[in-house]
């Protein structure tokens, strides 16, 4: 199965330069979490939310085969 | 004193001297009067009433205001106040963000009262002077200068005489007198505006403040609601305070145990995990550019649109570069958070100091999407001209950032020229055009000076005098309340349009900023999700302005496991650090929960105190519809697959085969609808009739249900 990462804001710079999005292949189904720190080597700390289709998710999150995952960095905002 | 003022050729009109007595558990017991007509200057006692249910800050402002003025005051009447506080809190050097000032006044733009915080020493310098406010009434004959010595005691009204008339140039010559020596600039802050709120009615009031790193005089800004033109009109030249000694426990805490935990937990939190979330010591406020930008609510072309492929060029990435490194940028004591960044050596390319190398605060990131990304300019050198201008002139970044996009869409469309314009080539991204209507608006000539009458007055001047289509001009003008819009894109999120529309004070996001969570996490789906939100967060950052508090420590810097939390758009941790700090400055032991309801009676004053002046009902918390959706075909062309697709699965409207007109107008039926809904639910709430004014329950449950208040509020209620 795969699995989509996408990066935002301050989030970006843990990924590859230039990039914001990867793909993760699996062998099965593993939470975001788990993903980011095992098959992606990136740290959680700092990881604000996560949102899957438009819904929040827990860090706790397993997603599907094909989801795309959008990580949230910390954000005040206004 | 006298001496030194004499020295200098300047006269004095009027002195005070008064006992010297330490500030207890948050305040000094008394307020400062000065009325600048007969140079009446009088101690004004704190009442146990006003801290009570006012507070502090805000709250007394309101508070000083309310009881000032009638209901047919207008903001250029000598009767009208400008009241600067600091709230309780304000003044403590063990917490992050605490030296904010609050000033109240009526409002030259909305017509009502305003207010609006900043950072800067003066606040806190009043205080430990021995004043909780200063409230000042009347007008001067001639410019003058308030000197408040906080050591000597002694408050002083003073000839200004001759002198610049911007505020970067105000500033030095005061520092010079009232701070001679190196040691002394760290004592004074000077609250001063420039040529720009002479001639416009969007002026501010630059705070002072002494960076002792770089040793140079900073400043931040009183932006919003035109009162530095207020303070122009009372030709108030400066506010200066002396005041040597500030200590750890100058605000003489209850219990400073108490705030020193809070503060010790804070000052670790940012220690530990600033660099891994939004660099705000390095950055200040610019990472909301990318994260914007991203998300697409950053403002481009007059809020047409919400991202730019140029937009990185704005973002924190460059201002990492540009940003003087190295040094706590706090703009008070204490604050680890450090987010007030300086660009030092920018060399003005234009305007009456062309050719001087400054230094430029900020910008921030209202200012980049303001002057920036709005007006479709992303020079990064033309973004710090301008705000360096801004700042000099005393002209509200916001607002010009505004006016500007306003006008530049304007002349795009046609609906103004270089006739009417002066020759101005006004479209997006002319660097240039802006910067020369904002040298007129300083001048008071030309089109600028009709541009520094704001949005609201531009669109019935243009209709009137130019035979612009009112209806459009209405849909695209960014403001509500007479305000011009503060910088975030909020069309996709209908709880951020109630943040903007159902404020009291018009569309500025430090009411509250909730298009996170509507939008993109989509935690607040119905109405009465939004609705509690738009209780919840309206008070709650209430708070911060009757204490003297920054917002930014609260959630620019969140603890590591917030995320994990119930309900991590509160931060519980820093939630629980206010109630702590409050018990620790005051003494009053409260809960969470009072923290709400002190915060709620004041908002509802100001509700009220909207309904004194004319405001205040429901048709006043209408807005501009480009705030709801999509107000032309260029817009829904441009985000066409999701306006499609929200029409067939919300409204029910199958878009196959529809021109783009049509569609326009099924998606703002949609939209406006579902505005009026929210409204709905926000009033009932809140406590609120239909109608938008307090019930007297309302008022009797938050104990501001004062004689004149409930004769008021029962001349607007719906009949039953």
């Amino acid at each position: 199965m795969k699995v989509i990462i996408r990066a935002t804001g301050t989030f970006r710079e843990r990924f590859p330069q230039g990039q914001d999005r990867v793909v993760v292949r699996l062998e099965r189904p593993l939470p975001v979490k788990e993903i980011l720190t095992e098959k992606l080597g990136i740290g959680t700390e700092g990881l604000a939310a996560v949102v899957v289709d438009g819904q929040y998710k827990s860090r706790d999150y397993v997603p599907a085969d094909g989801e795309e995952v959008i990580l949230v960095s910390p954000l005040g905002g206004g | 004193m006298r001496e030194q003022a004499a020295a200098k050729g300047r006269k004095i009109l009027a002195s005070l001297d008064y006992p010297l007595r330490p500030v207890e558990k948050g305040y000094a017991n008394r307020s400062l009067y000065v009325n600048l007509t007969d140079r009446a200057i009088l101690s004004k006692p704190v009442t146990d009433e006003m801290k009570e249910i006012f507070i502090g800050g805000r709250g007394f402002g309101l508070w000083y205001l309310w009881n000032a003025v009638t209901e047919k005051t207008k903001w250029d009447d000598p009767e009208n106040e400008i009241v600067i506080s600091a709230g309780p809190i304000g003044g403590i050097t063990q917490y992050p963000g605490a030296g904010k000032s609050i000033v109240v006044t009526l409002s030259p733009t909305t017509g009502t009262v305003i207010d609006s915080n900043v950072g800067g020493h003066f606040g806190p310098l009043l205080k430990f002077s021995g004043w909780d406010a200063l409230e000042i009434q009347g007008q001067a004959e001639k410019d003058v200068i308030i000197f408040i010595d906080g050591n000597a005691g002694r408050v002083t009204i003073e000839e200004a005489g001759p002198g610049p008339g911007d505020s970067h140039l105000i500033i030095e010559q005061l520092m010079d007198i009232y701070a001679p020596t190196e040691e002394d600039k760290r004592h004074v802050s000077v609250v001063t505006t420039g040529t720009g709120a002479e001639h416009t009615l969007i002026g501010m009031l630059n705070f002072s403040f002494y960076d002792l790193h770089r040793k140079i005089v900073r400043v931040k800004q009183a932006g919003r609601g035109g009162t530095g033109t207020v303070f122009r009109a009372k030709k108030i030249r400066a506010l200066v305070v002396k005041y040597a000694g500030v200590k750890g426990d100058s605000n003489g805490p209850a219990d400073k145990k108490k705030i020193n935990a809070a503060g010790i937990r804070l000052h670790r939190e940012i220690a530990a995990l600033d660099d891994r979330q939004c660099r705000m010591r390095r950055t200040g406020t610019t990472y909301l550019v990318q994260i914007m930008n991203d998300h697409d609510i950053l403002p481009v072309h007059n809020f047409k649109f919400g991202s730019h492929p140029d937009a990185h060029r704005l973002n924190d990435r460059y201002w990492r570069t540009r940003f003087s490194p190295g040094k706590a940028d706090g703009c008070w004591y204490g604050c680890t958070l450090a987010c007030a960044h300086v660009a030092m050596e920018h060399r003005l390319k234009t305007g009456p100091y062309k050719g001087q190398v400054v230094a430029v605060d900020g910008p921030e990131y209202e200012t980049i999407a303001g002057v920036g990304s709005n007006c479709g300019i992303f020079d990064p050198d033309s973004v710090l001209e301008l705000n360096f201008y801004c700042d000099t002139y005393g002209i509200d970044t916001i607002s010009f950032g505004n006016i500007t996009a306003f006008l530049m869409e304007c002349f795009e469309k046609g609906i103004i020229n270089e006739k009417i314009t002066g020759g101005l080539k006004l479209t997006f991204g002319n660097a240039e055009a802006a910067l020369e209507l904002l040298h007129q608006m300083a001048r008071g000539e030309g089109f600028g000076r009709l541009a520094g009458q704001g949005v609201r007055r531009l669109k019935r001047i243009l209709a009137e005098q130019y035979g612009a289509d009112a209806a459009f001009l209405q849909d695209i003008g960014m403001e509500a309340k007479g305000l011009e819009y503060s910088l975030y894109v909020s069309k996709e999120s209908l709880a951020q349009q109630g943040g903007y529309g159902l404020t009291n004070k018009g569309p500025q996001h430090d009411e509250a900023w909730l298009i996170f969570m509507d939008m993109v996490l989509n935690q607040i789906p119905t109405f009465e999700d939004k609705a509690e939100a738009l209780y919840y967060f309206p008070m709650f950052r209430t708070w911060f302005s009757l204490n003297g508090l920054c917002k930014l420590p609260w959630n620019d810097i969140v603890p590591a496991d917030n995320a994990d939390t119930d309900e991590p758009a509160k931060v519980p941790e820093h939630v629980e650090n206010y109630v702590n700090l409050f018990s620790g400055v005051t003494g009053r032991n409260i809960t969470k929960e009072d923290l709400i309801t002190m915060s709620e009676a004041v908002y509802n004053f100001q509700r009220v105190f909207n309904l004194k002046m004319g405001f205040g009902t429901r048709e006043h918390d209408a807005v501009p519809y480009r705030s709801l959706g999509p107000a032309t075909v260029e817009e829904y062309e441009s985000r066409a697959d999701r306006y499609d697709r929200q029409l067939k699965e919300l409204a029910g409207f199958d878009p196959e085969g529809k021109s783009t007109e049509e569609k326009l107008r099924a998606l703002r039926k949609y939209r406006e609808d579902q505005y009026q809904r929210l409204i709905d639910a926000v009033y009932a709430r809140r406590g609120w009739a239909a109608n938008g004014v307090p019930t007297l329950e309302t008022l009797k449950r938050l104990k501001i249900d004062f004689p004149d208040v409930v004769a008021l509020v029962e001349k607007h209620l719906p009949r039953q």
